[in-house]
Order: structure tokens, then C-alpha cells, then sequence
């Protein structure tokens, strides 16, 4: 027997390059297992640990089993993997922290000559050296790479070497980092640092990243060996910069954006905070930007007072920037391929939504859900206070539509039995839709586009009644000074089956309709969440469900003299593979949490109705639920990972 | 209520048995969290990948969509009847599809969660917080990474402590995961700033800071699809 080996790597190829080379120096077979790649043609890069599991248990003997791993994850993976042996199994692997090709090569070598597990391991781990002393000789430009530099560090002896302790509470973290690169470029000398209490590095002090990799903590010891003319002026910088915990000279600006760690806090001319003294910022300040950018600043303003901060604020303007990009996408109308606006507004349940909806560029607000507003309280607070809270949802979104759903107890916090909820309970106790009914009169009144949505409608007489109730509150309003609007547009939630497939009649006493999918496909389906024995049903792309909306889409084309356009709530809206379905069966409006608009509004703009018309039509006709998830990947490609191209 | 409201025999171990009256999220439920999970994980994959892009190497949002279809498959296929089965189905297939080291961690996440009351047809308030407590030991083991190395965990260790500190208090789940969202969102906004010192992210090092992790970002989709189908 001989110490077998597994070579793990997130490339197929790789690893069997990998291996092919270890094959082709060793003379006798060398048991040797790949582990790579992942089952995904499209997508073959990655690590599975069941597969690294199944090539340890291929190759396992009484020698034991040496594992080599290339980057990141592959070491998590064989890890795993390690976790899944058997425990006497376990035993006989190492996991080794060689480099990947050099350490495989060296490794089969080892294992060829009959050398004991750790023994095999020790020549992988040293396998690196070869390369080392041969580049060492080839005098590289000292500085031009990290390599470089590690080489240079290897070949020459420092003339010049200081050891300190790090103080700062956060250790050698970015900022202080950045500080000794920024000290090291001023010299004529080259550095390595190495963290002598964790034994790590040597490091070139030019590479940040390098840096960063020594893992020095709070009271480590750090020595730096530097070689070339000014090497001792160099040790000697980084230990005054030691001793100062890594802070600018004495007396040097800084600007309060630094100091209190909140973005935006910065003065964009860089004016220092009064009374701000340097000290505490490793505890608060790491990472709030980009430390390189705050370091290239102080370069250019070494001994300059005029504009510590500016490259600072500029850094934050780069990042705030970088953020709003995906905003100003999502801002855009969506249109689709074929031009048809789908508009895309937010449902509101939280207070904070509101100021989401807007940065995520809503096209208005498609529901706000009341009752959730106020905590979930089954009655709402009193119209005052209501009609407050509305006018400030208006005029954070000036201009753009808001509809209002009313009172739904019941029907958001828990999914309810069909029953008393919805219109029918504001219709038989008023004095609780009243109040709510009187302050959207008064936000309309303002000059507010608000809109009216009453839920669970199943009757045209609900809507009338409804009506009615505002009539009077209108009058009331009016007799009370005040001028409510003639007009307040009335519209419908579709929950039931009930609605839909008498949606036409509705629609004529409504002015406009939305689809409440998460009720629908409830009632349709005959089926709960908590059930253990139905939830499986529950299925917005059930052919049942999708023949109600259609119906609903079809009612709502030949209402009015353009049709009425129709909107969808619930989480249908927001799940990509409903939306090739409500677009090609009609719908138009798509409510959903602030954060998923942008993504919604991007898979609208890949999609074109035209296409997706006939498809979802043939969706009404499909045998089983399955069938048609199977004919949404094809009605949008983009639905398969990573095929943006449109 | 039905089955819903009853409590489940008294061998099914601590966190798990419903005290009288207690919720009880049975395991279909669960599943209805996977596949949640999996639509938001899908509308997200371009803006997930994206965040990837811009610190690492831009497949998260691929391979994390990906895995979880193939998780969902599985649990419709064969619905897992016990918490244990919810968990080991969801951990195992993450493991084999997802490729990377997002399916490692989530994996752990997932087989620790369900094996936090393996023999459970449901999980109590309690329970359930008990399980994202072992969930997230299982990413903290496999990981090394601690809360501000711009990881997942910058999300999912502060929901563990929102359930805990909110199980207190509170045996209702809908107020508990209300908790945990607004720990998950804290959690989530921090990453922004931070340097990562873990993953793939870490080789850029400074660089990372002034990108939401995109790890982070699914961990509190995972959350907030708790949130939208656990309670109520």
C-alpha cells in the first residue's frame, strides 16, 4: 500500500491536469481520486462535498489518504467531506495546506517512494521552495509584485529590521495598513513584514492585500526587515507609525466624516471637526470607506492642510453613486420588449416601506395595507390621526397614484376562513370603515391621487353600499367646510373564485381591479400553508388559478370604453416565474415589497408580451401544475441562471 | 386549527414540545419557508450574482438558484415528514448543487437546523429559534467567520439573538420573526461598510467595502421569507 491522494478543485480540467502531471512524474500508479467541477454543463465550475466524500472512500487504504484543495471553498467542501467519514476513516486523512499543483506533484512522488502520511505531507507542504530559490536568483525588480518581493526578502539579507507591538484595538486592519503602505512607497527601500506571534508572512509592505493576510490582532508583534538605501529611515517611519497607532502626524487635519463613522457626516471641503482628536478611530471608523482612498488624500496633501478630507468625501460620493445605480434603473418606467408598460408599484405594510417605495422607484403604490400600518390592530386608530399618516404616504410619492386598501381584520395577520372579513365586515359594522372612508376623503381633498380598494368583494351590492357610505361621507365632509372631490375612485380585490369569474358584473360597478393571488389561490385550491396534508396544492400556477385571472383580465378588457387596466397582489407579483404567466394573461400592474421592484422591473423589460400571449393561453389549457412551470422556462429563458442576454 | 393547534407527544425533545396552545409550524410549512425562499432567490439571482461581481466572483446568485430548485425538487418529490427530514433533504441537496461555498455553509445551516429536533413533525416558537440557533453554530464551525467579517453570519447571528431575546417574551412566531427581520435588515445595511475578512471577498480586501455582501443579502431573503410564510 502507498498514501493515497485526492486532489479536490472547483474546474474539472484543472484538477485533472493536475493530476495527469502528478501521474506523469511518478513511475509507478500512484492511487489518485479527483473531486471537481459540479453537474451543471452551463456552470461547471464548483466544489461538492458528497463528491470529495465519495473520492476519499474510492482511494482509502490502511496508508491513508492525503487531500490537496485549490482556492476558497474547496476547502470548506473537503472539510465537509471530512465530516461525513466514518470516524476510523477520518483518522487516516489529512487535509493539506500545500500548494495545489506543486504539493500534488511532490505529494505523488512521496507516496511512490513509500513515505508515511506525513511524511508525504511535508513534502507537498515544502514543494513550493524550488520555485522559490530558482526566481530568488533571477534578481526580480524588487517591489514590481507581491512574489517579487517575497523573493527579494528570501534572497537578501535586511539591512534594516524593527520589531513593534500593534496597540490599535482592531489590530492591523485596513486603515492601519494602508498607512504603512503609504510609508513604504515614500522610502527607496523594500520591506516584508511577518507577524511574529502568529508566525505568519513574510509580506511585502507595499501589498495592502498582503498586509491584511497576516491577521495581526491587538498586542501582536509585527517585524519588518527592509533592504536598499534608505532601509533605515524606512524600519524607522514604520515604527514611529507603530507608535502613534497608525495615525496621521500630529497636528494634521481630519474631518469629522472619519471620526463618527457615519457616511454623509463629512464637510465635502474637508473642514476639520471641532475638537476631534484621532485617537479612538480604529474602533469606529474601519470601513465606513475606502481606506485607500482616504490614504491617497493624505499623500497628496502631506504637510497641505487645505483638503484632508476631500478625497474622503469624494470616495463616499463614489460609493453612494455605486448604490444608486441599481435605483436609477429601477426608477425608469419598465416597458417590455414589445413596448407595453407593466407598471410596477410597492405594497405597503410598514411605515418605512413608504420611504423604500420611493427610493426603489415605485410608479406609485399599489396597496397600502392599513391595518398593518397601525401594528396589525384589528381597529384602526382614529381619522385624524389616519388621515395624517395618508397625506404623508401621498407626498412622499407626489404625484404618483396611492390606493388605499380598507380594512382587512384578518385577512393579512393570519390566513383567514372564508367568513366574516373584508367589505363584508365593514359593511355590517360601518362605524369601523367610516373613519378610514372620511380621512381619505380629506388626503383627496388636498389634492392627493388616492384611490379606494375594497377587499373580498364578491357581490356588485357590496361596491353600491360601499358607495353609498361614501356619499354620505361626502355630504358630512362638505357640511363640516370642506370640498372632498366629486369623484374618489372605487376598486376591488379579487379573492375568490367567486370574483373572478363574475368579475365582469363587478367591474361595472368598480372602477378598478386587483387580484389578490395569495386569497385566490387559497380558496380556489381549497387548501392552507399549515395543512401538512393539502399545502402541496397551493400553487399560483395551478391551470385553475390561471384560468381565474384570465377571466378576471378578460372582464377587465371590455370594461369601460378602453378596458381597465388589471393589477396583481400578493406573492404571484413578485415571483419570476409567475410573471411570464400574469403578463401573457393580461395583467399590467404589479404590486410588490419595495425591495424587489428593481428586480421585477428587469425581468418585465426581458419579457415580451407578444410571445408570452399564446404561451400563457396554452398554460389555461395544461393538464397539472407541473406541466406549466415546466412551459414557463421556456416562455423566459432569462429564468434560467445567468442568461441575461436580451 | 386542527393539527395546527395541537401539541406533538412529549418524546420529541426540548425547544420542540408545545406547551398548551402554543403555535405549532408543522413541517409542510417549512417547506412553504423553502420555496419562499427559492422564488426570492430566483427574482434575485441577477442582483445577488451582481453583488458577487463586485467582491468576489460574481456566481452567487447562480449557484445558490441552482441548488435551491434542486432542493425544493426534492422536498416536493418526497415531502420530508420530520424536521430532521426537512433539513437533511434541503442541507444535502444544497451541499451537492449549490458548488459553492455559500452550498457548504447554507448546507450546514440547514442539515444542524433539522437536526435541532430530528423526529419533529413541527417546530414551537422555541423551537424554531432553537433550530436557527444550531444552524447557525453549524455555518460559525464550518466557516470560522465571525459577526463583521462581512459574511452571512452578519445576518443570520443577530437574527439568532433577535429569536432568542424575543423567545423570552414572546411565544408568538409572527412577533418573533417581525424581530428578526429588523435584526436581519440592521444586520444586513452594516455589511455595506465593512472589509470583508472571509470568503472570496477577502482576496480584494479594502476593496469589498461599499458593497452590501451578497451572502448577507440571502441570508435575510431567508429571513424575510420566514417572515412571510412561518406566521399567521
Amino acid at each position: 500500500m502507498s498514501v493515497a491522494i485526492v486532489v479536490v478543485s472547483h474546474s474539472a480540467r484543472l484538477a485533472e491536469g493536475a493530476a495527469e502531471l502528478a501521474r506523469a512524474v511518478s513511475t509507478t500508479a500512484v492511487r489518485l481520486a479527483v473531486a471537481a467541477g459540479i453537474d451543471d454543463p452551463r456552470h461547471p465550475l464548483g466544489c461538492d462535498p458528497l463528491r470529495v466524500r465519495a473520492a476519499i472512500e474510492e482511494v482509502d487504504g490502511a496508508d491513508g489518504v492525503l487531500v490537496l484543495m485549490d482556492l476558497g471553498s474547496a476547502l470548506l467542501s473537503a472539510e465537509f467531506a471530512l465530516g461525513l467519514l466514518a470516524p476510523e476513516a477520518r483518522g487516516r486523512v489529512l487535509l493539506c495546506d500545500a500548494p495545489f499543483v506543486e504539493g500534488l506533484v511532490a505529494a505523488a512522488v512521496a507516496s511512490m517512494s513509500g513515505a508515511g502520511l506525513t511524511e508525504v505531507a511535508g513534502h507537498a507542504r515544502a514543494a513550493l521552495q524550488p520555485k522559490r530559490e530558482h526566481l530568488a536568483g533571477r534578481g526580480h525588480a524588487p517591489g514590481a509584485d507581491a512574489h517579487a518581493a517575497l523573493a527579494f526578502d528570501e534572497a537578501a539579507p535586511p539591512a534594516a529590521v524593527v520589531t513593534f507591538t500593534v496597540r490599535t484595538p482592531q489590530g492591523l486592519h485596513a486603515r492601519p495598513a494602508a498607512a504603512i503602505v503609504r510609508a513604504a512607497g515614500r522610502r527607496r527601500a523594500t520591506a516584508v513584514l511577518r507577524n511574529l506571534t502568529s508566525g505568519t508572512g513574510p509580506v511585502p509592505a507595499t501589498s495592502l492585500n498582503g498586509l491584511l493576510t497576516l491577521g495581526v490582532r491587538q498586542g501582536h508583534q509585527v517585524q519588518v526587515a527592509a533592504t536598499g538605501p534608505e532601509a533605515p529611515a524606512l524600519t524607522a517611519d514604520l515604527r514611529a507609525l507603530a507608535a502613534r497607532d497608525f495615525t496621521q502626524p500630529e497636528g494634521a487635519p481630519r474631518d469629522a466624516a472619519d471620526e463618527d463613522g457615519l457616511p454623509g457626516a463629512g464637510d465635502e471641503d474637508g473642514r476639520p471637526a471641532a475638537g476631534a482628536t484621532g485617537t479612538r478611530r480604529g474602533v469606529t471608523a474601519e470601513g465606513v470607506l475606502p481606506d485607500t482612498a482616504d490614504a491617497g488624500t493624505r499623500r497628496d496633501t502631506d504637510g497641505n492642510r487645505a483638503r484632508p478630507g476631500a478625497g474622503a468625501a469624494r470616495a463616499r460620493r463614489d460609493v453612494e453613486a455605486d448604490r444608486a445605480r441599481p435605483r436609477a434603473a429601477a426608477g425608469a418606467a419598465a416597458y417590455t420588449q414589445d413596448g407595453v408598460r407593466i407598471r410596477v408599484v410597492a405594497d405597503v405594510g410598514r411605515v418605512g416601506d413608504v420611504a423604500d417605495a420611493e427610493a426603489a422607484g415605485a410608479d406609485g403604490i399599489g396597496v397600502v395595507r392599513a391595518e398593518s400600518l397601525f401594528g396589525g390592530d384589528p381597529v384602526l386608530p382614529g381619522e385624524d390621526e389616519q388621515a395624517a399618516l395618508y397625506a404623508r404616504i401621498c407626498s412622499a410619492l407626489p404625484g404618483r397614484p396611492v390606493v388605499l386598501r380598507t380594512l382587512d381584520a384578518g385577512g393579512d395577520t393570519a390566513p383567514a376562513p372564508p367568513g366574516l372579513r373584508g367589505i363584508r365586515l365593514t359593511l355590517r359594522q360601518p362605524e369601523l370603515m367610516v373613519p378610514q372612508l372620511r380621512a381619505a376623503l380629506r388626503t383627496a381633498a388636498a389634492g392627493h391621487p388616492l384611490r379606494l380598494l375594497l377587499p373580498m368583494v364578491t357581490v356588485a351590492d357590496e361596491i353600491h353600499r360601499t358607495r353609498e357610505l361614501l356619499r354620505q361621507a361626502r355630504a358630512d365632509l362638505a357640511a363640516e367646510g370642506l370640498h372632498p372631490p366629486g369623484h374618489l375612485p372605487l376598486g376591488i380585490t379579487v379573492d375568490t373564485p367567486a370574483a373572478a369569474l363574475k368579475a365582469g358584473t363587478l367591474l361595472g360597478a368598480a372602477d378598478f381591479v386587483a387580484i389578490g393571488t395569495d386569497d385566490l389561490t387559497r380558496y380556489t385550491l381549497a387548501a392552507e400553508r399549515g395543512d401538512a396534508d393539502v399545502a402541496h396544492l397551493l400553487r399560483e400556477w395551478d391551470p385553475a388559478v390561471l384560468r381565474l385571472i384570465a377571466s378576471v383580465a378578460a372582464a377587465a378588457g371590455e370594461s369601460g370604453e378602453s378596458g381597465v387596466p388589471v393589477a396583481v397582489l400578493g406573492a404571484a407579483a413578485r415571483d419570476p416565474r409567475m410573471l411570464p404567466l400574469l403578463l401573457g394573461l393580461g395583467v399590467r400592474e404589479l404590486a410588490v415589497p419595495a425591495v424587489d421592484i428593481a428586480a421585477v422591473k428587469e425581468q418585465v423589460r426581458r419579457l415580451d408580451t407578444g410571445r408570452l400571449a399564446p404561451a400563457a393561453a396554452r398554460a389555461l389549457r395544461a393538464g397539472s401544475a407541473e406541466e406549466v412551470l415546466r412551459m414557463v422556462d421556456r416562455m423566459d429563458p432569462g429564468l434560467a441562471p445567468q442568461n441575461g442576454e436580451t | 386549527m386542527g393539527r395546527t393547534g395541537g401539541h406533538p407527544g412529549s418524546h420529541l425533545g426540548d425547544g420542540v414540545t408545545g406547551r398548551q396552545g402554543e403555535q405549532l409550524v408543522p413541517v409542510p410549512r417549512l417547506v412553504g419557508w423553502f420555496a419562499g425562499f427559492t422564488r426570492d432567490v430566483a427574482l434575485h439571482a441577477d442582483e445577488l450574482s451582481a453583488l458577487d461581481g463586485a467582491i468576489g466572483d460574481a456566481d452567487h446568485g447562480t449557484n445558490l438558484n441552482r441548488g435551491c430548485r434542486e432542493a425544493l425538487r426534492t422536498l416536493h418529490a418526497e415531502p420530508p415528514r420530520t424536521v430532521g427530514d426537512f433539513g437533511r433533504t434541503v442541507g444535502m441537496q444544497l451541499l451537492a448543487h449549490v458548488g459553492g461555498a455559500s452550498g457548504v455553509l447554507y448546507g450546514s445551516f440547514f442539515l444542524d437546523f433539522g437536526a435541532s429536533a430530528p423526529g419533529a413533525q413541527g417546530l414551537t416558537p422555541r423551537g424554531f429559534a432553537a433550530a436557527w440557533h444550531a444552524g447557525v453554530a453549524a455555518v460559525v464551525a464550518r466557516g470560522r467567520a465571525e459577526v463583521g467579517d462581512k459574511t452571512m453570519l452578519d445576518v443570520l447571528a443577530p437574527v439568532r439573538d433577535a429569536l432568542d431575546t424575543a423567545a423570552w417574551h414572546t411565544v408568538d412566531l409572527g412577533g418573533m420573526l417581525k424581530a428578526a427581520l429588523d435584526a436581519a435588515e440592521q444586520g444586513l445595511e452594516a455589511t455595506v461598510p465593512l472589509v470583508a475578512r472571509k470568503g472570496r471577498a477577502s482576496y480584494i480586501g479594502p476593496r469589498s467595502a461599499g458593497h452590501q455582501d451578497p451572502g448577507a443579502r440571502s441570508s435575510w431573503l431567508l429571513v424575510r421569507a420566514a417572515t412571510t410564510t412561518l406566521a399567521g
